[in-house]
């Protein structure tokens, strides 16, 4: 799917988007994670990953 | 946002800043224009100093005011006007120190405008608006203290040059509301540095 069409299915701006791609985003709300995991079908789990900034 | 009218009350605000701000700059243009014409056809100054002392008798004030080849003093506002010949000397510390008290007003007024023009573009919480709101504030933290050196040197060359006046017990006010609003100015720097954290944050919450 390209971003152009997810941004259209979630209802976020491209730049938006971007900022998610790119990891620059503070937070996300849970309305947002609820659009993007109905458009692409898939759980949290799927989208997000912990990672330890130490290691 | 507010608004007065049809327009925003910071659109308002920064208007009138901005119009307080030409008001200034016309009237430090006049001032100096003033200064040289006063120089030019009086061929002296009557400067006016602000001054405080400790009440005085009828007898005293009296006394005072009898130096008037001096000055004359003003018992009811502690305003002292002196006498001061249009030397090149006395024109130039006239315009310095007028100018720099006229530069801070001229300065802090500069600052409250674009504070007031990001207000307007829905930016408050903005990196330069920190920056002047701590510019405002040692500006008047500054100028307490500036203010009373100058009561002090003006009190030292009173007492020490101008004894007849013996009369006169002048007092060493110090100005604390320029002191406190300068500090209030620093806390609300505070502020606006913990809003525009928040406002970051708020950015980039997708």
């Amino acid at each position: 799917m390209s971003l152009n069409a997810l941004s259209e299915q979630v209802g976020l701006t491209l730049s938006n988007l971007s900022i998610l791609k790119q990891g620059k985003a503070k937070a996300i709300r849970f309305s947002t994670l609820e659009a993007i995991c109905q458009a692409l079908d898939c759980q949290p789990g799927d989208i997000l990953e912990y990672r330890d900034d130490a290691s | 946002m507010k608004h007065l009218g049809k327009k925003s009350l910071s659109s308002v605000l920064a208007f009138a800043a901005n119009l307080l701000l030409w008001v200034e700059i016309g009237a430090a243009c006049i001032g100096v224009c003033m200064v040289f014409l006063a120089a030019y056809f009086r061929r002296a100054f009557a400067l006016q100093i602000p001054i405080s002392y400790l009440p005085m008798t009828s007898a005293q004030i009296q006394s005072a005011g009898q130096n008037k080849n001096f000055g004359v003093i003003n018992t009811t506002n502690g305003i002292l006007s002196i006498n001061v010949d249009a030397s090149w000397q006395n024109i130039m510390l006239i315009l310095l120190g007028y100018g720099a008290l006229l530069a801070v007003v001229v300065l802090i007024t500069y600052q409250i405008k674009r504070i007031f023009e990001n207000f307007r573009q829905d930016q408050p919480f903005h990196q330069s608006n920190i920056g002047r709101i701590a510019n405002i504030a040692l500006i008047l933290i500054g100028y307490s203290l500036v203010q009373w050196t100058f009561v002090i040197v003006v009190n030292q060359i009173l007492l020490s040059r101008f004894t007849i006046w013996h009369n006169l017990e002048l007092t060493y006010d110090f100005n604390f509301s320029c002191l406190i609003v300068g500090v209030v100015l620093l806390a609300v720097q505070g502020v606006f540095k913990a809003g525009l954290v928040l406002e970051e944050d708020k950015q980039l919450t997708i």
